[in-house]
């Protein structure tokens, strides 16, 4: 320090006593938007020539004549000019720039790179697009821009988990969907599901849904292992990089900019179609389920001619009168600013959603701080933390008796739903064995509460202007706790006297990253090593208490319980990372990098704990030696190729050993009969290893008519290996139902097109149009030997399977008696017939993806929107497996038409000519007896969102306001569907594995939504 | 100071690395056992038996096979001979050889290992018990090689016959065990079936090599009248009254009630008194009708017809009365009456339909007693009952046994022995036979292809001959 006042001391007394002399001018240049250093700035001496390029840390240091200009460049940001006065230190913050040729994108460990470096594919979303998204669940906010990427929104339920799959399923039964980061520190994004199961009672959330979207600057997605082998095993599945915004998006000088924005939707469910003639009842017979009778079949008469003593019997939309519109409200409010030594950011949010469904609802508060302050010269400290605070409330979906859509969607128009009881309090029904649904929406409930903190501490210093030694610690810490309940007299459930559960899930994660960066020029030459260390925490306790058959009606507490069973299970696993990155770039035009990664794990066997692996790729700019950055047509190409093996230990721990486990038996809990027990795992342990996944990719990046069109082509081919399959069933006659093993290869190949096109540029007017395409061709190359396919989700009959040889997620179930040739195989009469075994009736697996986005900007006014496109892939929509025998849907409404069924007769051989009525029995008995008749094409073409914005800008000018904006937004609107359900896009697994059913889930929304926003 | 500082870094990140190993030792479950005593271990298999095989899907197909009950759904089903590889794999692939042989298997390797005698006496009882069903329902199964991870990953089966004679060595060994003195620690409570009274359990192993010697009566290479006499002498050791039934008690209470009463709640899809079973009862005026089955809507008694198109509310129709199908109502594993009725048989087989006349009288008896039917009800009916001649005798046993034996696994097996009760084929049935057998499991088909495994359901074990 004394040191540096006495350097300072001498060269401003120099400089005092000097004339026209040159003078050493020393300064850091830092990105406008986040205030992080941008090494390799050109730091020119305009109408010299001479000049010099920032360090890694930013800074540089040049001598400048008296009165010299500096000009400062940089490939995507705006060139600024300073004419120094007296001062000798200068701090610059360029502004990145629109006509951006290149740009820095966030990679792996949170290290920016010039997307020119780069070789392997990613693709940017800016949080702007995120926000106008309106989508509570950040995962669905992406859908239909990114190019390699799946989403599924899992039902119309406020709370409802989506899931995010990149570069196809590579894992049989662990985890598939991408590794979330935020500001370099992995984010967990589990659903915890829910204690019943998916199945029998629908999802959860899954935790992405906390985070806000008003707080993300960009989300960067690494597609391929190449890009994300610096993250080791856990983002073997690609990432999903997101960082926030701070201070250096408000105003300068420390001055505070007050951002506000709101908005209001009103949202309304997409309801599949009923048949609206025929009354309840069978064989055309009248069960007057008004006065008493049960049943549960709409087969009875036409409502026309019904009467009931004289009296016509009312018809009614049973279905339509109970759902409402729904609401959103989202508020945030946000204060920024920075001066030259530390910026700030506030920001706070409140979503709250009221269902399409009554009783169902989902809020968020979220606190977001940022603070980043320079300590010393060379020591930048960067601090967040993340506060949310989340509530949903929900009701049971599924093949859940609990659940009201059930008795809703199969409740018959001559019905009267209400009132619920009779006098003496027991349920008023249309049939036997099924609840009410307005009493389940008065009686059963689910509350699921989430208070999570996600702090990060930043410190990154810079001994030496090519040397920068970071340190990151990070936290993901929450506690999610589900209660449930279900009243005195609930028909179907555990026990007819209720039951409530408590399962409380303490997550914490702890991250810390040792990363030294190093950066220098040699010549033509630019290096870039990097050197980190990784250590990973995760403890997940988890507690589940439940309480049967109820004493005091309506009384939800675990007091008012008769019987009490609760499991509280501890988890914990750790991971050890150490790796290296090389790069190195000749002359602006080649890139060759090297990476190498070795990790530990906690949960492979002791000998297989450690396990290494890397990528090598590079990238060639071949405009650059051909000089054709100038050129009309073509002025940008590059050409890249990677091939990267990393390894995985996608496996729970404690899957090394056999356990004793207290287990419930059918409907009997343990202690019964005041003794307690336990049951030997039904899965056999062999030893661990890690799995992996080999890829090779290949891309070409262009630009074309000086930016005006860009186009990325990637094509990849990965194969995962040695898959860690903890579910692979073996002969049960071995004591063992399954085993947990290394067992099974998979392979994608895909095709990821990512095009833009600006067709108008003036002053005023701009249209820009973006394109997605992606085809991934998935296939289970084998399974555990001898074995020809596996279980995944679902029941077994009907379910969803992995076969070897075939796209994962082939769903199996009863079918129709067929020929070899496929073609169906008739009874005497001319009727289909049914089998007495259960095979492959479709494949949840779509054939491409595809997303048109496009914004239209004129003066102030601006319209945009995103088309979203999957094209094939299968859904069991088994709604329609039980209401095709209730007689509900709008297809039963042709019955007792004639029909000719296509096929030949069995007996005979001979084609079919028989004309047959589509009676009541056949609808019952033979159409929704085969799943393959609930089978359909999940294929949408949805208008993800359009939106229409003025911004008053140009008006305001003199006013307070530095912005405001409004628009009108509307979103989720299928233009095509083949799908007789509400939307296609659903999954009763949730976001887990063994996508492709439907089941009784919430119908999806598509909804109108008023925004404002204002800075100033 | 720089230099320092790194050192202290490079010295931090070496020290990492060293204590790595240690720092990753933590994959240790804390969780769940590895190890259990005996008494932790039977709870579970006992109720596994119970409400999973015997009560579970095994018992109510059984029931809707034997027409005892209906269940009012659209055919196929289940009740008409709908049966699916999937719809057998819970009892193959998760209660039988999982749950209970292997459990079993640990059971006695920590009996055997400590001189547990009375575990090793119930663990081979119930494992013979369950192997049985095992074999009765599939025939050809998994038996010497199985149990044997990792060295045998795929058991090949075994044919009937051996696994018969395993059977007979199983219940010896579970005898000679059950007749060595007390060891230190002894089975109480957690023996839900007999709280550890091993006098008990012997005469219950007794009553099951009866079982299973009459079971072979019409097996290749075995002479009805030898079984017989088997039967009998094993019988003589085996229950003598009502106290000896082997029962697993449910208390009622929530998530402990009893499988008949789960398996009939509306939940279960309409489960209503077969219209057979009904008529036989109605026909005879067994005064036992209104203690199995409750009134019908108009007050009388009501079955459904099997497989006929479903009523709109099967509530109408008599259900299962709360003797068998109440919350707290016990599941029956073996009772007097079955002794007293294979009893009735081999004697019958052995000396003639007049020797076995009272012995049938006192089985019917003792089932009465059972459902605490007035004496004088019971007299009545018994002496309403034709008089065994050699031609009805037969008839008149095995359908006496398939009423007191009402919701048991053995009405199917008797069935498929003697023919008796002479059944129709159910309304709009799958195929145009009654079942013989089960498919394999779907999960063993998968995992354990066998040739074995191409049978259809009309093929026939190997006891059950033409």
């Amino acid at each position: 320090m004394k040191k540096g006042l006495f350097l300072w001391l001498f060269v401003a007394i120099s400089v005092m006593h000097s004339y026209a002399q040159t003078r050493t001018i020393t300064g850091r240049v830092t990105d406008a938007r986040d205030g992080s250093p941008l090494p390799g700035v050109n730091v020119l001496i305009k109408g010299t020539g001479k000049g010099t390029a920032a360090a890694l840390d930013g800074t540089f240091k040049l001598p400048l004549p008296a009165g010299g200009t500096l000009e400062f460049s940089f490939v995507g940001y705006a060139t600024q000019t300073v004419t120094p006065g007296n001062e000798t230190t200068l701090n610059i913050a360029l502004q990145s720039s629109n006509k951006s040729l290149n740009e820095l994108v966030v990679t792996a460990l949170g290290i920016k790179r010039d997307k020119r470096t780069l070789t392997y594919a990613t693709q940017e979303v800016k949080g702007a697009s995120l926000v106008d998204a309106k989508q509570n669940n950040l995962v669905n906010a992406l859908s239909g821009k990114v190019a390699g990427v799946q989403i599924t929104n899992s039902s119309g339920m406020p709370g409802s988990s989506a899931r995010i799959v990149i570069r196809g399923i590579t894992s049989l039964t662990g985890e598939n969907q991408a590794l979330m980061i935020i500001d370099g520190v992995p984010m967990d994004n589990t659903e915890a599901g829910n204690p019943d199961g998916a199945l029998s009672a629908g999802g959860t959330v899954n935790r992405a849904s906390d985070i806000d979207p008003n707080i993300i600057e960009s989300i960067n997605v690494l597609k391929g292992s190449a890009a994300t082998a610096l993250y080791g095993s856990a983002a073997a599945k690609g990432a999903v990089i997101i960082t926030t915004k701070n201070g250096r998006g408000g105003a300068g000088n420390g001055k505070p900019t007050v951002s506000f924005s709101s908005s209001y939707s009103f949202e309304n469910p997409i309801l599949p179609k009923f048949q609206s003639k025929f009354a309840q009842g069978l064989s055309g017979k009248y069960v007057d389920g008004n006065n008493g009778q049960l049943g549960s079949g709409s087969w009875g008469p036409n409502m026309d001619t019904l009467k009931v003593n004289g009296v016509p019997v009312p018809k009614r939309d049973n279905v339509k009168d109970f759902f409402r519109t729904g609401h959103t409200s989202d508020n945030n409010v946000s204060v920024s600013g920075f001066t030259d030594n530390s910026n700030y950011l506030v920001s706070y949010s409140y979503l709250k959603t009221n269902g399409t469904m009554p009783n169902t609802d989902y809020s968020r508060h979220a606190v977001f701080l940022k603070y980043g302050t320079q300590l010393l010269k060379n020591l930048q400290l960067n601090t967040q933390v993340n506060f949310i605070s989340s509530d949903n409330n929900r009701i049971p979906e599924g093949n859940s008796l609990a659940g009201p859509l059930w008795t809703i969607y199969s409740a018959p128009i001559s019905w009267n739903p209400k009132p619920t009881t009779y006098e003496d309090g027991s349920q008023r029904v249309f049939r036997a064995a099924r609840n009410n649904p307005y009493w389940l929406l008065d009686n059963v409930g689910l509350k699921d509460k989430t208070n999570r903190v996600l702090p990060v501490i930043n410190l990154s210093y810079s001994p030496l202007p090519w040397l920068t030694i970071t340190e990151r610690i990070g936290a993901d810490i929450y506690v999610n706790k589900t209660d449930y309940h279900e009243n005195i007299g609930i028909i179907g459930s555990t026990s007819p006297d209720g039951r409530v559960y408590n399962r409380t899930r303490e997550f914490r994660q702890f991250n810390n990253d040792l990363i030294i960066q190093a950066r220098k020029d040699f010549g033509s030459w630019t290096t870039d090593l990097i050197l980190g260390n990784n250590i990973m925490t995760n403890y997940n306790d988890n507690n589940y208490v439940q309480g049967v058959a109820l004493s005091v009606p309506g009384l939800y507490t675990m007091a008012n319980a008769s019987n009490v069973s609760s499991t509280f299970n501890y988890y914990k696993n750790r991971k050890v990372g150490f790796y290296a990155q090389a790069s190195v770039e000749y002359k602006r035009m080649l890139t060759l990098a090297l990476t190498g990664r070795y990790d530990g794990t906690s949960v492979l066997s002791t000998d297989k704990q450690f396990y290494p692996y890397g990528s090598a790729s590079a990238g060639f700019i071949f405009t650059e030696p051909l000089k054709m950055s100038d050129n009309a047509i073509l002025n940008f190409g590059k050409i890249r190729v990677s091939y990267s093996k990393v390894g995985n230990d996608n496996v729970a721990p404690y899957s090394l050993t056999m356990p004793y486990t207290k287990q419930t038996i059918g409907n009997i809990a343990f202690p019964f009969n005041g003794q307690n027990g336990y049951q030997l795992t039904n899965t056999y342990a062999y030893p661990l290893r890690n799995e992996s996944v080999n890829e090779f990719e290949v891309g070409l990046e262009t630009k074309f008519f000086r930016n005006r069109a860009s186009l990325d082509i990637s094509y990849f081919d990965r194969k995962s290996t040695d898959l860690l399959t903890p579910g692979t069933p073996i002969a049960p006659g071995t004591g063992f139902n399954s085993a947990s093993l290394n067992a099974g290869d998979m392979r994608n190949k895909g095709i990821e097109v990512v095009l833009g096109i600006t067709p108008i540029k003036t002053k005023n007017l701009t249209w820009e149009i973006g394109l997605n395409y992606t085809r991934i061709k998935n296939e289970v190359l084998k399974l555990s030997e001898g074995l020809n396919y596996i279980f995944l989700a679902g029941f077994t009959n009907p379910g969803i399977y992995a076969f070897a040889n075939q796209p994962y997620g082939v769903i199996m179930g009863t079918h129709f008696k067929r020929n070899d040739q496929g073609v169906m195989l008739l009874d005497d009469n001319g009727y289909p017939q049914l089998t007495s075994d259960i095979a492959p009736i479709g494949n949840a697996m779509p054939k491409w993806l595809g997303g048109i986005t496009s914004t239209l900007t004129y003066k102030g006014l601006s319209f945009s929107f995103v088309l979203d496109h999957k094209h094939g892939g299968d859904v069991l929509n088994l709604d329609n497996h039980y209401l095709f025998f209730y007689g509900t849907p709008k297809v039963t409404e042709n019955r007792g038409t004639n029909t000719v069924f296509k096929g030949i007769i069995e007996s005979t051989g001979k084609e079919n000519t028989l004309s047959v009525p589509l009676s009541e029995n056949y609808y019952r008995n033979t159409f929704s007896s085969a799943d393959e008749t609930s089978v359909e094409d999940a294929s949408f073409l949805k208008l993800r969102q359009v939106s229409l914005a003025y911004n008053f800008g140009s008006i305001l000018k003199g006013t307070a306001f530095k912005s405001l904006v409004v628009n009108v937004t509307g979103t989720n609107f299928i233009l095509h569907k083949n799908y007789t359900g509400s939307d296609p896009e659903v999954s009763l697994n949730g976001s887990g594995n063994g996508q492709g059913l439907a089941n009784f889930m919430a119908p999806a929304n598509h909804s109108i939504i008023i925004g404002l926003k204002a800075s100033f | 100071m720089r230099k320092i500082n790194f050192a202290i870094i490079l010295l931090g990140a070496a020290t990492l690395g060293s204590s790595c190993k240690k720092f990753l030792d933590i994959n240790q479950d804390p969780n769940n056992p590895l190890q259990v005593a005996e008494k932790l271990i039977l709870p579970p298999v006992e109720v596994t038996v119970s409400t999973q095989v015997v009560g579970g899907f095994n018992g109510t197909n059984a029931a809707y096979w034997m027409q005892q009950l209906s269940l009012n759904q659209p055919a196929p089903d289940q009740e008409t001979y709908r049966i699916l590889p999937s719809d057998v794999d819970n009892t193959w692939t998760f209660y039988l050889y999982p749950n209970i042989f292997n459990n079993l298997k640990e059971m006695m390797a920590e009996a055997r290992k400590s001189g547990h005698n009375e575990y090793m006496a119930i663990g081979k009882a119930l494992y013979a018990f369950n192997l049985a069903i095992t074999t009765d329902l599939w025939d050809k199964v998994p038996y010497s090689q199985a149990l044997q991870t990792p060295s045998v990953m795929k058991p090949k089966y075994d044919n009937q016959e051996a696994v018969y004679i395993g059977i007979q060595q199983m219940l010896d060994s579970a005898l000679y065990y059950a007749n060595k003195p007390g060891s230190k620690i002894v089975p109480g409570g957690d023996d839900y079936i007999y709280q550890g009274d091993m006098e008990k359990w012997k005469k219950f192993i007794y009553l099951m090599k009866a079982r299973f010697y009459l079971r072979l009566t019409k097996a290749p290479g075995h002479d009805a009248k030898l079984q017989a006499d088997s039967a009998l002498t094993a019988l003589s050791n085996a229950f003598g009254s009502n106290d000896d039934n082997a029962t697993v008690p449910y208390p009622g209470t929530a998530q402990a009630e009893s499988p008949w009463y789960q398996n009939t709640l509306p939940g279960a899809g309409g489960v209503t008194m077969s219209k057979t079973f009904i008529d036989f009862l109605a026909n005879n005026n067994d005064p036992r009708l209104p203690i199995i089955a409750t009134k019908d809507a108009a007050g009388g008694y009501s079955g459904r017809v099997p497989g006929d198109d479903p009523v709109a509310d099967p509530t109408e129709l008599s259900l299962v009365n709360t003797f068998y199908a109440g919350a707290s109502s016990p599941l029956f594993l073996a009772t007097y009456s079955e002794a007293l009725f294979i009893k009735a048989e081999a004697t019958f087989r052995k000396q003639g339909a007049a020797a076995a006349q009272p012995v049938l009288a006192a089985a019917i008896r003792s089932h009465m007693d059972l459902l605490k039917v007035p004496s004088a009800a019971a007299d009545a009916y018994i002496s309403s009952r034709p008089a065994l001649t050699a031609d009805n005798a037969l008839e008149q046993i095995i359908y006496e046994k398939y009423v007191a034996g009402f919701l048991s696994i053995e009405t199917y097996n008797d069935w498929r022995r003697t023919g008796y009760p002479q059944l129709q084929l159910a309304k709009n049935a799958f195929v145009n036979y009654i079942p013989r057998r089960w498919p394999y499991a779907s999960g063993e088909v998968l995992t354990n292809p066998q040739p074995e495994q191409k049978v259809t359901t009309a093929d026939r074990v190997w006891w059950d001959t033409k």
